[in-house]
């Protein structure tokens, strides 16, 4: 009976089917001048994954996070003593943001006052970033790094979901990203070390309410690092207009940093200060 | 009497079938009835495909196809044109050309990113995004103004019409074009500020699944007598080397003064540290 039945619905769809089709499919030729749009169906599955995608997201903890100190390799302690011994005698050493550029990873990320969104297409995952206008392509589409990848500001970042977490990883990094490795006295300006060659971020982003994400970060660098450094950073939802993403331009680069000779200039913008 | 069996067996068959397609049915409708989330991210499948892979551009950087209709003012502008330093280079200061110029650049593709009420446009060039919302909303009497302007969009068939209004007074508007002088063969472009009543609607669609085609009308009732249209082509590129990259704007080495006029070429030789 249950075979009948289905034989029975079997004809009873492709009948209703091919009614449906006469109506609303599109002809051979409406399909050369106006394809159908592909990947359709991976649309529809963005809409079964954990919904990072609402609103934006921003987060309340400052930029730099020394919950826990780093451990340092013995050139990496040299080398932040210096630049907070530098700092105590009144010499700004944070080149990270002149020059209208962006601090990269991670510290691009943290930036508080300024949301960030999830946009997610079948092959990628973009990240906007408002603060300094960026945007990360995590690549979803199963790629490995190349070898060696193009090092940016951002690195490169290829994702994958394990159940619902979203796990980056990146590496690639132009050597003007700097490091936190030590708060110094003003919290807000702690030492900033070049960073390795082995610069390597892995990111697990989860939802631990509809309104609250959890990014668990583990830095590695052994050029400045004995051992992996962990973070764990929430984000909090905004779906309201306030919240919306807005332009963000470097409209006065005042500042100059020269890297040839290490000095960072001030006040270009309104007459060169001494 | 095997005529009544056969009668009360197919009334059983049929009784029997109808109950396993309704409870097939509730049952499928249960498990499948889609979340608002994959609802809305599903209707995205049914959109006109700008999104797989991404545009590069192929029209002329400079492009101005006359005739225009000037007012009076700007005609005189036009024709007393001497091209500032800043015409001359646009991108001193790591500045942003702002709408419309920044879709005129070809060499860098852009993406277009659909999400539920948004469809955010990365433009590589200048590192960028502009963000379009198509939930319905009007654009506020005094929008924020940006160099992106506030651009609101919504679907006429298969043209999405994005209707942008709002800019900073810094955005690169050519309004018309000279004869080619000196060694370039090429038409020489006009720059000029715009008026307060700045807007573009442009309308973009597929002519086919890999040409885009944006038709932009420019309205400034204090540069263009009649509105200004202007088309332009992209190209679809879906291969890893047309995928969207970083941008930054890392070597801000010319530097225009605003208040002076005056652009200095290499300003980290000239500048004075502190």
């Amino acid at each position: 009976m249950k075979k009948q039945c289905a034989q029975r619905m079997t004809l009873y769809a492709a009948l209703l089917g091919a009614v449906l089709c006469a109506v609303t499919c599109p002809s051979p030729r409406a399909a050369q001048t106006n394809p159908a749009p592909v990947r359709g169906e991976q649309w529809s599955a963005i809409g079964r994954l954990p919904d990072f995608w609402r609103g934006t997201w921003f987060t309340r903890k400052f930029r730099y996070d020394f919950t826990r100190l780093p451990p340092l390799t013995k050139n990496a302690a040299a080398a932040a003593s210096a630049y907070l011994r530098e700092q105590t005698r009144g010499r700004n050493l944070d080149t990270s943001v002149a020059n209208c550029t962006s601090p990269g990873m991670p510290a691009v990320m943290d930036d508080g006052s300024m949301p960030i969104k999830f946009l997610p297409t079948p092959e990628m995952i973009v990240i906007y970033l408002e603060g300094y206008s960026q945007a990360r392509f995590v690549h979803m589409d199963g790629r490995r790094h190349a070898q060696p990848p193009n090092p940016t500001f951002l690195g490169e970042s290829i994702g994958h979901w394990e159940g619902d977490t979203l796990v980056v990883d990146t590496i690639g990094f132009v050597p003007q990203v700097r490091l936190p490795v030590r708060p110094g006295s003003n919290p807000r300006a702690p030492a900033l070390l070049p960073h390795g060659p082995n610069m390597r971020i892995v990111e697990r982003f989860r939802l631990l309410t509809d309104d609250t994400l959890e990014v668990k970060r583990t830095l590695y660098d052994d050029a400045l690092f004995t051992q992996p450094v962990e973070h764990v950073r929430h984000f909090h939802r905004d779906t309201s207009r306030e919240g919306e993403l807005q332009e963000w331009v470097c409209s006065d680069n005042r500042d100059y940093f020269d890297e040839a000779t290490g000095i960072l200039y001030y006040g270009l913008h309104t007459g060169p200060t001494r | 009497m095997r005529s009544t069996e056969n009668s009360i067996l197919r009334i059983g068959i049929l009784a029997a079938s109808i109950h396993w397609t309704l409870a097939a049915g509730a049952t499928a409708a249960a498990a499948q009835t889609p979340t608002r989330q994959q609802q809305e991210w599903g209707s995205i499948s049914r959109l006109p495909n700008f999104w797989e892979g991404t545009w590069q551009g192929v029209s002329d950087l400079y492009l101005f196809p006359d005739p225009v209709t000037w007012t009076p003012a700007a005609a005189q502008y036009v024709a007393s044109y001497k091209a500032k330093p800043i015409d001359d280079t646009p991108f001193a200061n790591c500045m942003n050309p702002g709408m419309p110029f920044v879709m005129n650049i070809a060499a860098m593709p852009i993406k277009f990113l659909p999400s539920p009420g948004l469809i955010t446009i990365y433009i590589e060039g200048f590192g960028v995004s502009r963000f379009i919302h198509t939930d319905g909303r009007k654009i506020e009497p005094e929008p924020n103004p940006t160099y992106y302007g506030t651009s609101v969009g919504h679907w006429e068939g298969d043209t999405l019409v994005v209707d942008s209004r709002g800019f900073v007074k810094e955005t690169l508007l050519q309004i018309g074009q000279l004869p080619p002088a000196g060694v370039s063969p090429r038409p020489r472009p006009v720059f000029k500020e715009h008026g307060p009543n700045l807007r573009f609607v442009e309308r973009m669609r597929m002519k086919d699944f890999n040409t885009l085609e944006i038709t932009t009308t420019i309205y400034d009732d204090t540069i263009f007598a009649k509105p200004y249209e202007s088309t332009r082509y992209w190209h679809r590129h879906t291969d890893r080397l047309s995928e969207p990259q970083e941008w930054v704007c890392s070597d801000n080495r010319d530097f225009y003064d605003n208040d002076s006029g005056v652009l200095e070429h290499n300003v980290k030789e000239k500048a004075i540290s502190r």
